[in-house]
This record gives C-alpha cells, sequence and structure tokens, in this order.
C-alpha cells in the first residue's frame, strides 16, 4: 500500500512546554487511524502541526499527496449570524485547488449539489449556517472537506458537539467513505467506540506515542487497560 | 381630527405593507432583496403621508428637492463631491463586509483618528493632504495589525492606543505652528466644498484598484472572513490577506475624509453592513444590499447637504440611521 504521510520525529515545544516529543508514524492509502489519548495529550496540537497550523520545533512531515480535507474541532462557527449560506461555505473548500481569482464554474456548482446530494443536506442548500442544527452542520462542515476529493481526510473531534444518534450515523458516514471511497482517514477522538474494526488502526499519544498498531493488537496490549482506566 | 390622521396613516402604512407582501410574493427574486424593495416602498409611501399629513404640498416640496438637486449637480463642487462620496461609498460598503463580520470594525474608527493627526501634519507641512495621508495611515493600519497579533497588547486596547495618540497630535501640531492659519474642522465633520480636483483623481485611481483587489480576491476573503484556521489549511497566506485588507481599509477611509470627516467616516465602514446583515440570507448578497445602501445614503446625504445647507458627514450617517432603524424593526416584527 501507497505511503501518503510520513510524520518523522516531530516535536512542538511552546516556551518551555514540551506539547509533543518524537512522534513517528506512517499513515498509508486507505488507512483509518484513530488518535486518541488523555485530555492535554496533544491529539489537537499534533493535528494541527501536520497540516501547519502550529509551528514545528524540530522534524519533519512529508506528504505523497497534498489534497487534504480538514474538518475541525469546533467547525461549528461562533458567530450564528454569519450570513453564509450552506452553498457558499461548502464552495469555501474547492479554494485550495484553484488559482486566482477563484471563480465557481457551473461543473463546481454541479460537485457542489451532488456532494450536498450525497450528505442528505441538499434541501439546506439555499439556508443560513448558522440557522443549521449541530448535526446539519457537521454534515455541511464535511461536505466542504470532501467537495476538492481529497485523498485523506484530517478529523479534530468532530462528533463532540453532536448527540449520540447523530454522532452514530456520523462515524457510519466515515466508515462508508473509508471502505466504498478508500478516503485514508484521521480521526481525533474521545470517542473509543467509534471504532469498530478491528483493522483500524490507533495511534494513542501522550505527548509521545505510546500505541501505534491495528485496534486488534491495542486490545490486547496493557495500553488498552491503562486507557480504560 | 389628529387622531383621525394617525389612523389614516396607520391604515396606509398597513395596507402598504401587506400589498407589498402580496405582490412581492408573485415575484421571483431573493428574500433579501424582496425586502429591499419592501422597505423601500414603505418608506416612500410613509413619507408621502407625512407631507401629506403637515400639509405640506408634496408634489411642490418633491419637486423644489428634486430640482435643486438636479441644480446642484451643475456646480462642479457637487459633482466631485457625488463622484467621490459614491466611490468611498461602493468601496467601503465591500470592506465593511469583510470587517464587520471579522470583528475587525473599530478599526476603521482607529484609521479615521490616525488620518486626523495625518491631515493635520500634511496641512502644517503644506502638503496636499491626501497625498500624506494615504501613505501614513497605511503604516498605521499594519501597526496596529502587528500589536494584535503579537498579542502583547489587545486588539481593542492597540487600536485605543493608536487612536488616542494620533488625537493629541493632531491637535497638538497645528497649535505648535501658531501663525499657520489651518480651518482643521473641515476634516473633522466633512465639507462638499473641501473636495479638490487632486482628491477626485487620487480617489478615482484608489477606488477602482480597491474594488478589482476586492474582485479578484473576494474568495479568499470570504475565506479569511469566514473560517480563518480553514483558510489557511487551504494554503492562503492569512496574514498577508489581513495586512491587504488592513491597507485597504486605511486608503478608502482616508479619501471618505474630505466629504465625512474624521469623525463620522467609520460609519461608512459599519451601517451598511449592519443594515444588510438584518435581511440578507448570503454573503454575496450582504456585500450587494450594503452597497446599494451605502451609494443611496451618500446620494441622499450629499443633496440634503446642498438643499438643507448641513455638513454631508452627518447628513450620510443619518440616512444610514434611519436605514437601520426601519431595517432592523422589520426584523424584529416578523419575528
Amino acid at each position: 500500500m501507497e505511503n501518503i504521510l510520513s510524520v518523522k520525529n516531530l516535536s512542538v515545544q511552546f516556551g518551555k512546554y514540551q506539547a509533543l516529543k518524537n512522534i513517528n508514524f506512517d499513515v498509508n492509502e486507505g488507512d483509518y487511524i484513530s488518535i486518541v489519548g488523555p485530555n492535554g495529550a496533544g491529539k489537537s496540537t499534533l493535528v494541527k502541526a501536520i497540516l501547519g497550523l502550529v509551528d514545528i520545533s524540530s522534524g519533519e512531515r512529508y506528504f505523497e499527496n497534498k489534497n487534504i480535507g480538514y474538518l475541525p474541532q469546533r467547525a461549528f462557527t461562533k458567530d450564528s449570524l454569519f450570513p453564509a449560506t450552506v452553498k457558499e461555505v461548502v464552495s469555501h473548500g474547492l479554494l485550495a485547488s484553484k488559482k486566482h481569482p477563484k471563480m465557481i464554474n457551473s461543473q463546481d456548482k454541479k460537485n457542489i449539489d451532488e456532494i450536498l446530494t450525497k450528505l442528505q443536506i441538499i434541501d439546506l442548500k439555499d439556508r443560513k449556517i448558522g440557522t443549521l442544527s449541530g448535526g446539519q452542520q457537521q454534515r455541511v462542515f464535511l461536505a466542504r472537506a470532501l467537495i476538492s476529493n481529497p485523498k485523506m481526510l484530517i478529523l479534530d473531534e468532530p462528533a463532540s458537539a453532536l448527540d449520540p444518534n447523530f454522532r452514530k450515523d456520523f462515524y457510519e458516514l466515515l466508515k462508508k467513505l473509508n471502505q466504498e471511497e478508500h478516503v485514508t482517514i484521521l480521526h481525533v477522538t474521545h470517542d473509543i467506540n467509534s471504532i469498530e474494526s478491528c483493522q483500524d488502526k490507533i495511534l494513542f499519544i501522550d505527548r509521545e506515542v505510546i500505541f501505534f498498531g491495528k485496534y486488534h493488537d491495542y486490545l490486547n496490549s496493557s495500553h488498552y487497560v491503562l486507557h480504560k482506566h | 381630527m389628529e387622531i383621525l390622521k394617525v389612523i389614516l396613516l396607520a391604515i396606509i402604512i398597513i395596507s402598504t405593507y401587506f400589498l407589498s407582501n402580496y405582490l412581492l410574493a408573485k415575484i421571483k427574486i431573493k428574500n433579501g432583496y424582496k425586502n429591499l424593495i419592501k422597505i423601500t416602498l414603505l418608506l416612500s409611501v410613509l413619507y408621502i403621508a407625512l407631507l401629506l399629513i403637515l400639509k405640506i404640498n408634496i408634489i411642490y416640496s418633491l419637486l423644489i428637492y428634486i430640482n435643486s438637486s438636479i441644480y446642484a449637480l451643475q456646480f462642479p463642487f457637487i459633482r466631485r463631491a457625488i463622484l467621490v462620496g459614491s466611490l468611498v461609498a461602493f468601496s467601503s460598503a465591500f470592506l465593511g463586509t469583510f470587517l464587520v463580520l471579522k470583528k475587525y470594525s473599530m478599526i476603521g474608527d482607529g484609521l479615521a483618528h490616525v488620518s486626523f493627526a495625518s491631515v493635520a501634519i500634511s496641512l502644517v507641512l503644506g502638503f496636499a493632504p491626501l497625498a500624506l495621508s494615504i501613505p501614513l495611515v497605511a503604516i498605521a493600519s499594519i501597526l496596529i495589525i502587528k500589536l494584535t497579533e503579537k498579542a502583547e497588547i489587545h486588539g481593542d486596547a492597540a487600536i485605543g492606543l493608536i487612536s488616542s495618540f494620533s488625537v493629541a497630535l493632531g491637535i497638538l501640531i497645528p497649535s505648535l505652528s501658531k501663525g499657520l492659519n489651518i480651518d482643521i474642522n473641515d476634516y473633522l465633520i466633512g465639507s462638499i466644498l473641501s473636495v479638490t480636483d487632486l482628491d477626485v483623481k487620487l480617489s478615482l485611481g484608489i477606488s477602482i484598484f480597491v474594488l478589482f483587489i476586492i474582485i479578484f480576491f473576494y474568495h479568499t476573503f470570504f475565506s479569511i472572513t469566514f473560517d480563518e484556521e480553514f483558510a489557511k489549511v487551504s494554503g492562503i497566506n492569512t496574514r498577508f490577506i489581513n495586512y491587504v485588507l488592513s491597507v485597504l481599509t486605511a486608503v478608502t477611509i482616508t479619501i471618505g475624509i474630505s466629504i465625512i470627516g474624521t469623525l463620522l467616516i467609520s460609519s461608512l465602514i459599519i451601517f451598511p453592513t449592519v443594515s444588510s446583515l438584518q435581511i440578507s440570507k448570503g454573503f454575496k448578497q450582504t456585500i450587494i444590499i450594503s452597497a446599494i445602501i451605502s451609494l443611496s445614503s451618500v446620494f441622499l446625504g450629499i443633496f440634503s447637504s446642498y438643499v438643507f445647507d448641513i455638513p454631508p458627514g452627518p447628513a450620510i450617517v443619518m440616512m444610514n440611521s434611519i436605514v437601520f432603524i426601519i431595517l432592523y424593526i422589520n426584523k424584529k416584527l416578523k419575528k
């Protein structure tokens, strides 16, 4: 399987505080990796360092393909009055691949309709983003992440704000994307129940890598007992 | 009799409201624009009804207003004021949408104060106010963003520091250079007489530049306004774009001070956008509606300034305030 992302000896330092220390792991095409760890373990920092949102103090990360979809932790806009329609938010996801003036053409509009249909939110197309429920908004942001047909999807606790029913739907959707469309997924989560298949990989960090391997092996390791408590 | 008149007025307004609702339901345009048409209609009916009740001959008074406005157009200074005013109104409405939604609207206010100091400096040194102010205010705008960025000083405090320092400087410099007769007041509240040919040329060039940049980078500006983190992940140099936005604001504000004045110029950034947000349904629509509101307020404000012999800045702000109050009430009534 082709390697899609390599993280080598990555460290992040905030002043005197060492947030991440010598992180090493490889992501292959088609992987579904859940990143877990206690609060303050540096899960979000790791994702942000990979995406270039946080400065890396040493080490490197190397992408085979820069086409990444990103679904942040607080995708929900802080400003519920923000006057952006669902259509406008999703088209925002196309910008990375376009040159200035980054115009949206008719093919893009078709693609937007398609992705909204796929995620069952086509009826909300002209609604203001702030007027939608948490679950609907999360689907819109997923559509924004998927519109550019990314090879890899990076999610930072995307379901933490959702109620349990929505959460289950959301995990199923991710599974489907991974299995049917071979989208590589890197998923920061608090919720160990989101990991169903033993083929999935797990990256357990606490400022450094504690465990990296198949979920099946993780269940039999001492770390699982540690994590459970 | 007085009560009868009030009842009559209420009936007229309410029936216009329902009639316009009924008629607009049949037209196929977006909701935000429908609201704008409905409110314009209501305003005109209210105006005519008021004139009727106050027993002012409406046709006569309207004719006088239109006639004086047309008559005013023959004066070069009015034409200059209208041209510069509408260019500034257009650019600031575009910029305002991004600034207000990014919660940067106070930058406009701070930069206006900086422009006050720079005008004072240029008058003392004998420069054309705009020629020196544009670079000075642009530098101040970058300084504000830099101070905010480093998080050594809170954003609003950084603006407060720079703006009060500038006002102090703007007052001190002319009073220190005794013997010079400088009328800084014109730049405080604005005047349609103070627009020079150089102002027109500068503002024409700069407004076209601002509009071009905004249209060319529209999606990028939208991106950093809506979700700066995602914009960064998409490979946009958010820092650079923030600088661009702030410099464009500085330049637009400086052009506007001769007409609207340093005290009130920031209203052009804030009012049209906030009014537009009361009815708009999307981002693009917010920009278009705020440009319409901004342009019409500046037109009506400048003509009123001539017809009623009042300063243009306050007249423009009054027009903007009326529009905001009506749109706000309309929104509350709908709830």
